[in-house]
C-alpha cells in the first residue's frame, strides 16, 4: 500500500484535523486518496486522533498540584 | 510583546523584586507542569524549579529579546529537566528501556488499538516510558501548544527534529496504551 510514503504527512494530517475538524490543504490530497482504501492508515488516524484529543482535553486542563509555600520560598531566596 | 518583555527583564535585571515576582507568577504555574511531566516527582520538580528561576534571575543580564521571555524561560527549563534526566540515569546507570531502540516496529493490527477513552493517569504512565528527547519535543508541542518553530528554539534542536520527535512520541505512546 506504500503507507511509508505518508509517513511524513501523518502528524499534520491529525494536527489538521485536530484544528479545523478536517485538514483542507491540497498536499493531503494523496493521502486521503491513500486513506481511503487503507485499514493501517485508518487505524493509525484514529489511534493518533484519541491521543491527542485526550492530551488536549486531559493533561491540559488537569495539571499537578502547584506548592504555594515552595513558590513564596524560591521569591525569598531572589530577593 | 518583546517590548514588554525587553522591560520586564530590564526590571529585574535592576533589581526590582516587584518585576521578578511578576515573572515567576506569569510563568512558574505552567513550567511546574512541564517540569512534572518531564521528570516524574512532584517534589524534584518543586526543586528543579527553584533552580530554574534562580538561574533566571542570575541570567537575565543575557537576555537579548531574541526570543519571547516565555520561550526563554522555557528554553532554561527545559536544559534543566535534561541536565536532571541525566544525572539521574547516571546514578541509577540504568539500562535504556527497549522502547528506545530506534525504527521500533509499529503495530500492524488494522483496527484501532488505542481504548477511546483514555485517563490521565494512563497517559500520565505513558509519558514517563518516552525517551527524554522525545518526550520533551512530545510535551511542548501536544501538551503545552507550541509550534515545532518554537520548540526548536527551546531545544537547540531543527524544526525537523522536532518534528520526528513528535512523531515517534506519538507512535510510542500508541503502542504503550494499546497494552
Amino acid at each position: 500500500m506504500n503507507c511509508e510514503l505518508y509517513d511524513d504527512l501523518l502528524d499534520d494530517y491529525v494536527d489538521g484535523m485536530r484544528a479545523s475538524g478536517h485538514p483542507g490543504d491540497a498536499r493531503f490530497a494523496a493521502f486521503e486518496l491513500h486513506l481511503a482504501g487503507c485499514t493501517r492508515c485508518q487505524a493509525l488516524v484514529a489511534d493518533l486522533k484519541v491521543q491527542t484529543d485526550a492530551m488536549a482535553k486531559v493533561m491540559a486542563s488537569d495539571l499537578p498540584a502547584f506548592n504555594k509555600e515552595a513558590m513564596r520560598l524560591g521569591l525569598t531566596q531572589i530577593k | 510583546m518583546r517590548t514588554a518583555d525587553l522591560e520586564l527583564a530590564a526590571r529585574c535585571r535592576a533589581g526590582d523584586a516587584g518585576a521578578f515576582e511578576e515573572l515567576y507568577r506569569q510563568h512558574a504555574r505552567r513550567l511546574f507542569s512541564l517540569v512534572v511531566r518531564m521528570i516524574g516527582s512532584v517534589d524534584d520538580a518543586e526543586d528543579l524549579l527553584q533552580e530554574v528561576f534562580l538561574q533566571a534571575h542570575r541570567k537575565l543580564s543575557g537576555f537579548r529579546g531574541d526570543s519571547a521571555l516565555g520561550t526563554w524561560l522555557y528554553r532554561l527549563t527545559m536544559n534543566h529537566c535534561l541536565d536532571h534526566l541525566r544525572a539521574r540515569q547516571v546514578r541509577m546507570n540504568r539500562a535504556t528501556e527497549s522502547l528506545d531502540e530506534e525504527g521500533a516496529e509499529e503495530p500492524t493490527a488494522p483496527a484501532p488499538v488505542v481504548p477511546a477513552a483514555v485517563s490521565r493517569l494512563d497517559l500520565e504512565r505513558a509519558i514517563e516510558m518516552l525517551p527524554d528527547g522525545a518526550r520533551a519535543a512530545f510535551l511542548l508541542h501536544d501538551v503545552e501548544g507550541f509550534e515545532h518553530r518554537e520548540i526548536a528554539q527551546i531545544l537547540g534542536i531543527s524544526e525537523g527534529t522536532s518534528k520526528s520527535q513528535v512523531h515517534k512520541a506519538r507512535m510510542k505512546l500508541r503502542r504503550i496504551l494499546s497494552r
